[in-house]
Formats: structure tokens, sequence, C-alpha cells
């Protein structure tokens, strides 16, 4: 009876032993796993940033764009104007 | 009895390993043969090839000795076998050997010596623990004692024996009716006739018609009683009844003469005999005695010669033949002696307290083992409660780790899941933003085109229709112009875009190309450009190169177009960690209190604080100055 006691022990500590390397191995592989990820995240991350970036800089230039747009419009409509004079000149009464 | 030991003797011949049948079947026929038995004998000594064989010959020879009476053979042979028998393991063949020895020292009347061997031999029984032989032993010592008229011990002995052959589950009749014989004849002897026949007739309850031919002892034993009782006629009928089943026992075993033979018939005729004294038949006691004398003298019995002489004393006495009486009790008082001396008598104390002393210290060292027995049983109790207790540990050990590694195993999943999301989510989110730029570029690239065309459009205009009217052509060459800084803003922006990182030397190109371009528009203005070569590989997001290099560009501008400046200073340098970019003029100038920023200064503030530097103007009459801290 004792003997098969000490064999239920060692068998039960081999057991705890096992249940704990293989936690161990467990959270070994999940950080490897969760480095990769969290590596992909990364790079992902910088991606987006250098678009947020790129998007930013395409924002500024819309704005730009846009006040290009109204000078041009401006100067487009004063060599309008300035035809329109040279053409039809102001009659002196 | 005698049927017991006969039945023994040859269950033990029978049992014997094949390997030794020849010298078995030999001593079987010299043991039951009547007349060829030494022979047989002779044959099995010449047969003898082992000790175990010798000593089963003497066992034999010991046996054939004392049931033919010839007691000193038996006794030689005996001891013999006793010798042999020790050193193997035939511990039942060994019992019976000494079991044999018993009962011919009791024959003999040497009652010590009976009872050292019957209490030898009990000690084997009990140390081989074989109860029954025990048993057998208990009964042999009730008869010595009974034989030594010690009548208190034979009861003793023969009531104990008696408790175990009735404890037995599988009850042997002969085996019972032997201790109640026993118990029954000490009882007679010591003048307790009512315990005597109550005993007696107990025997008749395990004996039933045919069966009683069994008993012939129990019938003579109550005729013995009933004698001493003087019921005279009533005895002389069971002694009469025990005589003929003698009788016809003697004629259905073909007449064999063996001790018993003898020992049943001087009995029988001695009681027979004093029925007749006591009646006052006188020649039928005479003729009864010559009788028992002869059998009591061949049954070579000292107890049935002692009673013999007792009872033809008394006879003689009776009738008044003195000198026979005195003869008679000479020889009656000679027996007595020599089985009743007083040394004997101690002996027989010293034998049974040395055997009783033996029996309480093996008891005693029975009990101190049982102690130490107990004592073991409670270590390797407790031991397996302690080991218990770890395998409990162990077990909650088990169940924790295995909860731990679940819940661990949950956590683990939950954050992959999450970073999985996270991942999906910042995907999605960059194709959107992806789907956004090539939009974006899209309308670059047709921003750039349009704007290319409208600059080759005015410059065609220009060119074709020889324009005299100066505002006209001011006007033409302020939008081509117009034009070309905003392609080249354009173009400013695509390079910032398409770069993940712009390093200082990129940028530093890029404002020497400006300033270069800025000194053929204004060739009256002196341009300096100072970079600290230590910054040359320091690295910008695109947007903070592109804002860096659109503070300048705003600064380089507003002192080309209001400040009248000669000289523009551009100056970067490491300051500590940081850098530090001046551009000053010696221009006129401006209040900074009282003009308000326009956009362009606000857009420089705005950009640099963005990128997270540091913003600040100074300005006086003798020119401005923007100093950025990165």
């Amino acid at each position: 009876m004792t003997y098969l006691l000490i064999f239920i022990t060692l068998l039960l500590s081999f057991l705890i032993v096992y249940l704990i390397l293989k936690s161990y191995q467990s959270q070994k592989k999940f950080q490897t796993r969760l480095t990769v990820l969290e590596d992909f995240i990364i790079e992902l991350n910088k991606e987006h940033q250098k678009q947020s970036i790129q998007l930013q800089l395409s924002e500024d230039l819309k704005i730009k764009l846009k006040q290009v747009n109204t000078v041009l419009n401006q100067n487009v409509f004063e060599l309008n104007y300035q035809l329109f004079e040279n053409s039809f000149p102001k009659k002196d009464h | 009895m005698k049927n017991f030991y006969y039945f023994t003797i040859m269950a033990l011949l029978f049992s014997l390993k094949t390997d030794a049948q020849d010298i078995q079947k030999i001593l079987v026929k010299a043991f039951t043969s009547q007349d060829s038995s030494n022979y047989y004998f002779k044959v099995a000594k010449k047969s003898i090839k082992t000790q175990a064989d010798e000593a089963q010959y003497y066992f034999c020879k010991s046996a054939r000795c004392c049931d033919y009476n010839q007691l000193d053979s038996s006794l030689v042979y005996g001891e013999r076998a006793i010798k042999l028998l020790q050193n193997g393991n035939d511990i039942n063949s060994l019992l019976t050997v000494y079991n044999n020895m018993t009962k011919v020292y009791r024959k003999q009347g040497q009652y010590d010596k009976a009872i050292s061997y019957a209490l030898s031999g009990m000690r084997i029984a009990e140390k081989a623990q074989n109860d029954k032989w025990v048993a057998y032993f208990t009964d042999n010592l009730s008869y010595t004692y009974h034989d030594f008229e010690s009548y208190s011990k034979g009861i003793y002995y023969g009531k104990k024996a008696l408790k175990y052959w009735l404890s037995q589950k599988k009850q042997n009749p002969d085996m019972i009716s032997n201790s109640l014989n026993a118990i029954a004849i000490n009882f007679d002897d010591w003048n307790q006739p009512d315990s005597a026949l109550y005993y007696h007739r107990k025997v008749l309850k395990y004996y039933k018609g045919k069966d009683t031919l069994q008993i012939p002892a129990t019938y003579n034993n109550i005729g013995n009683t009933l004698l001493k009782q003087k019921k005279y006629k009533e005895a002389k009928r069971w002694i009469s009844s025990a005589l003929r089943i003698h009788d016809k026992n003697f004629e259905d075993q073909n007449g064999v003469k063996d001790s018993y033979y003898y020992y049943d018939r001087a009995t029988n005729y001695t009681n027979l005999a004093t029925i007749a004294s006591e009646l006052n038949d006188f020649d039928e006691a005479e003729r009864m005695f010559k009788k028992a004398q002869e059998f009591s003298k061949k049954s070579n019995n000292a107890e049935k010669l002692r009673d013999f002489y007792y009872q033809q004393a008394q006879f003689n006495k009776k009738r008044n033949n003195l000198s026979k009486v005195v003869q008679d009790q000479e020889n009656y008082i000679k027996l007595r002696d020599s089985v009743f001396a007083v040394e004997r008598d101690e002996k027989f104390s010293e034998l049974e307290a040395k055997y009783q002393n033996e029996k309480k210290e093996k008891e005693l060292l029975r009990s101190k083992a049982k102690i130490r027995e107990r004592e073991i049983e409670i270590e390797n109790k407790n031991t397996q409660f302690l080991i218990l207790g770890l395998i409990s540990l162990a077990l909650l050990c088990i169940v924790y780790l295995v909860y731990r590694q679940q819940k661990l195993k949950n956590k683990q999943q939950e954050q992959e899941f999450e970073l999985k999301s996270a991942i999906a989510k910042i995907e999605t989110q960059n194709k959107l933003q992806e789907q956004r730029l090539t939009i974006s570029r899209d309308l670059h690239d047709n921003i750039g085109s349009q704007l290319t065309f409208i600059i080759s459009s005015v410059d065609n205009i220009k060119y074709a229709f020889e324009i005299d009217n100066s505002k006209l052509d001011n006007k033409l060459s302020g939008i081509s112009n117009f034009a070309k800084s905003t392609i080249i803003e354009l173009r400013d922006t695509i390079w910032a875009m398409n770069k993940s990182q712009i390093n200082f030397e990129d940028l530093q190109t890029r404002i020497h190309n400006f300033v270069d371009k800025a000194k053929e528009a204004k060739s009256e203005i002196e341009f300096n450009f100072v970079v600290d070569t230590e910054l040359k590989d320091r690295k910008f997001s695109s947007i903070e190169g592109m804002n860096i290099y659109r503070t300048i560009q705003e600064a380089i501008n507003n002192s080309i177009k209001y400040a009248e400046a000669k000289t523009i200073d551009i100056q970067v340098d490491k300051v500590g960690d940081k850098i530090q970019i001046v551009v000053k003029d010696d221009g006129k100038g401006f209040d900074l209190v009282t003009t308000e920023k326009g956009n362009g200064l606000l857009n420089m503030q705005k950009r640099i604080e963005e990128i997270n530097g540091e913003f600040t103007i100074q300005s006086s009459e003798s020119g401005t100055n923007i100093t950025i801290l990165l």
C-alpha cells in the first residue's frame, strides 16, 4: 500500500513538473507569436503613420491648391477684364 | 483411537513424494503385514537411499513395534527416527513419532518421559501452528495424567482437547469421543461416577447402530463406572458387550493381535473378574482373573498390570488366601512405586512448569511481536497519511496548474484576438489611406498637367499675338509665373510624399535649389546658407522635412518681398540635442506689436508647432530674425 502511494506521489510529481514545463513552453511559444504580431503591428503602424503624413501633406497641398485656384481665378478674371477694356475702350461723353 | 493412529501413519506414508515410492510401498506392506512384516522391513532397509528414506524406515519400525508391544524396540527406533526427522521438513512424521513415544512410555508407566515427549511434540506443533496436533498431544496428556492418577490435570487437558475438536467446522466423532472418554475415565477414577457417566453417555450421541462397534472402550468404561457404583449386573452387561464388540472387531480385522487386542481384553477381563468377585462367584472370578492376568502381562501396560494385581489382591483377600494376597500386594506396590516415585512427581511438575514458562515466554514474545507489529502498522498508517497528504497537495497543485494553464490560454487567446483585431483595423485603415493617396496622386498628376497646360497656353498667347499692352503682358506673365511656382510647390509636395524619411542632406539640397532660384530672381540680394556638418545624417519624417522646408521658404520669400534686404542669412546649427535654424535679413523689419500677423507668419508658426518645434520671430529696423528650434 505504502509503495503504491509512493508510486502515485512520484507519478503526480512528474505530472506537476510536466505541467509546469508545458505551461512555460506554452508561454514562450505565445511570447514568440506575440512578438511576431507586435512586430507586424509596428510595421503596419509605421506604414499607417507614413500614409498619414502623406495624406497630411496631400491635405496641405489641397488647401494650397484651393488658394492657388482662387488666385488663378482672380488673375484670369483680371486678364479678361483687361482684354475687354482693350477691345472695347470707354467712350468719353 | 487405534483406527486414528493407523490412518495417520498410512496417510503419512502415502503422502510422501513420488521419487521415494518404492520404499514407501514396501514400508506400507511392512507396517500392515501380519506375518511378513520383518521380511518387508529388511527389504525396505536395503532400499534406503536418502536420509528421508531412513527416517521413514525408523518411523514405521517404531510405530510397528509400538503396536505390537515391542516397547523397548519402539523407543530405540523412535529416537533414531526423531534424530533423522528433526533435520528434515516432514513435521507430520516427526509429530507422529513423538506421539508414539508418548504412548510407549505411558504403557511402560514412565509417565514423566511420556509427558516430556507430549510437551515436546506440543511445542513443535505450536511452532508449526498445527492446532490439530496440539489437540492430539493434549488428549495424550489427559490420558497420561489419568494413568498417573493426577485426575484434575487429566480432566483439564481432556476438556481443552474437547473444546478444540468441538470448535471444528467439520467435527470428527472419533476425536470428540476420544476426548470425552479421557475426561470420563479421569472423573471415574477420581470417584465422581456421575460426571464420568455424563461424559461417557455423551459419546453415544455421536455413534448410533453399527457405528457403536467403534466404541467398545466406552461400553467397558460405562461398565467400570457402574461397577464402582456397585451396580454389578448392569456393569457386567456393559462390559460383556464391550468384550463381544472387541471379539467382533478382532474377527473383522482378520485376527490381528496387536497391543490394543491385549490391552482391551486385559481391561475387560479384570473388570469382569472384579464383578464376579463382588457377586461372590469365585469360580468365575478366578477364571476371569486368569485371563486378565494373561492379557495384562501381554499388554505390557503398567497401568493394566497394576489394576489387575490390585483387584486380584482384593479377590484373594476376600477368599482369605493370604499368601496370594501378599504376593499380589507386593506386585501391585512394586508397580505403583515404580510409577509414583516422589521424584517423578516433582519431575512432572518441573516439566509442566517448564512447558508453561516456555509457553508464557512465547506468549510474551508473541505479544511483544504483536505490539511491534501494531507499532509498525501505526507507523505505516502515519506514513500513508503523510503520503496521502502529499498526494492531495499534488492533486491540488495539478488542479491549480491546469486551471492556471486554461486561464492563461484564454488570456492568450484574448490577447491574440485583440492583436489580430488591431491588425485588421490598421490594415483596413491603411487600405483606405492607400486609396485616398492613390486618388490624391491622380489629382496631383491632373493638376500638374493642367498647370503646365495653362503655362504653355499663356506663353503661346504672349508670343503669338505680340501684345503691346504692358498691363495685359504683366497679367499674362503673372499667371504664368504663378502657375510655375504652383507646379514647383506641387513637385516639392510629391517629393516629400514619395519619401518615408528625409535626411538633412536632401533637405539641404532642396533649400540650396530654392536659394539659387531666389538668387536668379533677385541678384542684388546676397544669400548665405550655412549648415553644421554634424547634421548631415540627421533624418526627418516627410512632414517634418516639408514643414521645415516650407517655413524656410516662406521666411526667405518674406525677406525678399517685404524687407528690401540686401543680405539674407540662413544658418542651421546643432544646439545640444536640438537643431536651430535661423533665417535672418538686414531689411527694414516691422513692428511686431502694431503689425498684424499675416497668413504667411501664422502658417510658419503653425507648421513648426505641428512638428513640436519652437518658432520665434524678432524684428527691428535693422532686420528680421526668425529662429526655429527643433
